[in-house]
Order: C-alpha cells, then sequence, then structure tokens
C-alpha cells in the first residue's frame, strides 16, 4: 500500500510515452510545413502535455511555458527562436497578441481549435487506455478502468488519480 | 562509465539521522555524488539535495545526513533517500533509508 509501490503514481504516468499513429519526427515535418505554427488540441486529460513534452525533446529542448489558471501571465521576456506553450488558452488577448506577433516557430496545446491551424489533436479511448495501462505495467486494470474512462468524460488523467485511490484502497483491504 | 557503481561501505542501507554515509563509486572520477531525497504519490515530486561531493581519484565519499526527513511511506505520498552520480553518461543510483531505528516509517492516513 505504499505510494512508492502504486503503479498510478504520478512519476509513472510521466514517463508514458505520446500514443500516436505517426513518428514524432513526420509530425514535426508536418508542423514545419504549416510555417511552424500549429497547435495540438484536444479535451482535458487526453495526452496533449505528454505530446508537446515529447515533441520538445525532438525539437532539442526549447523553451517551454506552461501556463494553468492559477499561472496565466507570460513572462516579462519571451524567448527567442521556438516557443512551445502547454495551456495557451489561457492568455488574454493583448498576451496571445504578443505571441503571436513574436518571429520564430510556435507550437501550442490547446483546448479547442482556434488559436491556431491544428497539428494534432488528441482524443481518448478504450483501446487507447488499454495500451497505456499495459505500458504502466497494470493491464489487470483494465477492467475496472473502462467504466472510469466514461464516468470521467474521457479525462485520463482523472481516470488514472482514481486508479491510484483504488489501489490503495484493494491494498487496504487486502492487509485486513 | 558503464560500469559505474555506488558501493556503500558496510553494504548498509539503512542509517540513522545525522549519520555519515560513507563509501566509493569506481570509475568516477572527476563526477559528482549527490545526496538528495524526493517524493513519489498521487501529487507533484518534491526533490530536494542535501549535500554534494566531487569524486577524487579514488572515488571515495562521505556525506553526513541531515537530522530529517525520515524515510517514510503513506498511501498519498512515499518519501525516498537516495545517492545518485551525475556529470556522467549513465546515473547508478543508490536508495537508503534514513529513520531513527533506520527502517522506512509507514504512515497508516496518508
Amino acid at each position: 500500500m505504499r505510494a512508492r509501490d502504486n503503479p498510478f503514481r504520478v512519476e509513472r504516468l510521466h514517463g508514458l510515452r505520446p500514443r500516436i499513429d505517426v513518428p514524432l519526427a513526420d509530425l514535426l515535418a508536418r508542423w514545419e510545413s504549416m510555417g511552424g505554427r500549429a497547435a495540438l488540441v484536444g479535451p482535458h486529460g487526453t495526452g496533449k502535455t505528454t505530446l508537446i513534452e515529447a515533441l520538445r525533446v525532438e525539437l532539442g529542448n526549447p523553451p517551454l511555458l506552461r501556463l494553468s489558471e492559477e499561472r496565466r501571465r507570460l513572462p516579462s521576456e519571451l524567448p527567442a527562436g521556438t516557443l512551445l506553450i502547454d495551456g495557451a488558452e489561457q492568455l488574454d488577448g493583448r498576451d496571445w497578441r504578443k505571441v503571436v506577433e513574436r518571429p520564430g516557430r510556435l507550437l501550442v496545446t490547446a483546448h479547442r481549435p482556434g488559436l491556431l491551424p491544428t497539428l494534432w489533436e488528441s482524443r481518448s479511448s478504450e483501446t487507447l487506455l488499454d495500451a497505456l495501462l499495459e505500458d504502466l505495467g497494470a493491464g489487470a486494470w483494465r477492467v475496472q478502468a473502462r467504466p472510469l474512462l466514461a464516468a470521467h468524460g474521457g479525462n485520463l488523467r482523472e481516470v488514472f488519480r482514481a486508479l491510484y485511490d483504488r489501489w490503495g484502497e484493494d491494498g487496504a483491504k487486502r492487509a485486513k | 562509465m558503464s560500469d559505474l557503481l555506488i558501493r556503500i561501505d558496510g553494504e548498509r542501507s539503512s542509517f540513522k539521522p545525522g549519520e555519515s554515509v560513507e563509501g566509493v563509486v569506481e570509475g568516477a572520477a572527476g563526477l559528482e555524488l549527490r545526496l538528495f531525497w524526493y517524493t513519489e504519490g498521487k501529487g507533484t515530486q518534491d526533490l530536494e539535495v542535501v549535500a554534494t561531493q566531487h569524486l577524487g581519484p579514488e572515488g571515495r565519499f562521505r556525506l553526513v545526513l541531515p537530522d530529517s526527513p525520515y524515510s517514510f511511506s503513506g498511501k498519498l505520498i512515499s518519501l525516498i533517500w537516495a545517492l545518485e552520480v551525475v556529470g556522467g553518461a549513465v546515473c547508478p543510483r543508490a536508495e537508503i533509508l534514513v529513520s531513527p531505528d533506520g527502517g522506512e516509517i509507514l504512515l497508516g492516513g496518508v
């Protein structure tokens, strides 16, 4: 029942690789053909952050701004060159204009299309969930996980948080 | 470099707060050894490097543990102590336990 033994702990989830049906290099080539300005689009918890982080590695680790409801403002100086923004829909109109007026390549994540042309649209599915469970060595949890996917509106992050708790509860029952 | 191995004197893996962790890392001359703790669990990972030592030609090290935190595990979070070699192509890591009785503290509620 130790947190460090839980297969759904955050550190394991951060190690998951993006499950897309094209090589990352091909996706980046598509991005270049779009002028190096595009968005990864999809609902909450469908792999956008995982994908942008993997693409960042392929690009040689350019700056990545991580925005959230708690952190919505740009830094005072934007870096030159390639810029990645996770959570671009958090920016207000003025900050978004600063970003798009800045020269250089740009790749962002957003929950809905419209900010930039869509490079990739992420969506969750039972197939994706099954594959991720296998990656975590937790394929035996498939039966419990599938109803959670529907219950959480396709948000895989919330599914894994729920499975984290269930693993702990199962362990507590076994210990009694 | 591919054979880097952290060997703790006496093959110890558990320590009390304030004790020294001593040993050798063979083949690691010029690299750095870090003593740190990190968390794993349901929330965001925390990490703190407590001490570092530049490794000389013989690779010997001696790092003093602080009074806290202790190694512990609960349902939501585990705190893990470790040594790690950095600066090379591979970064071997050795986990240790740190607590007053040398064992991991198990928490029931968290």
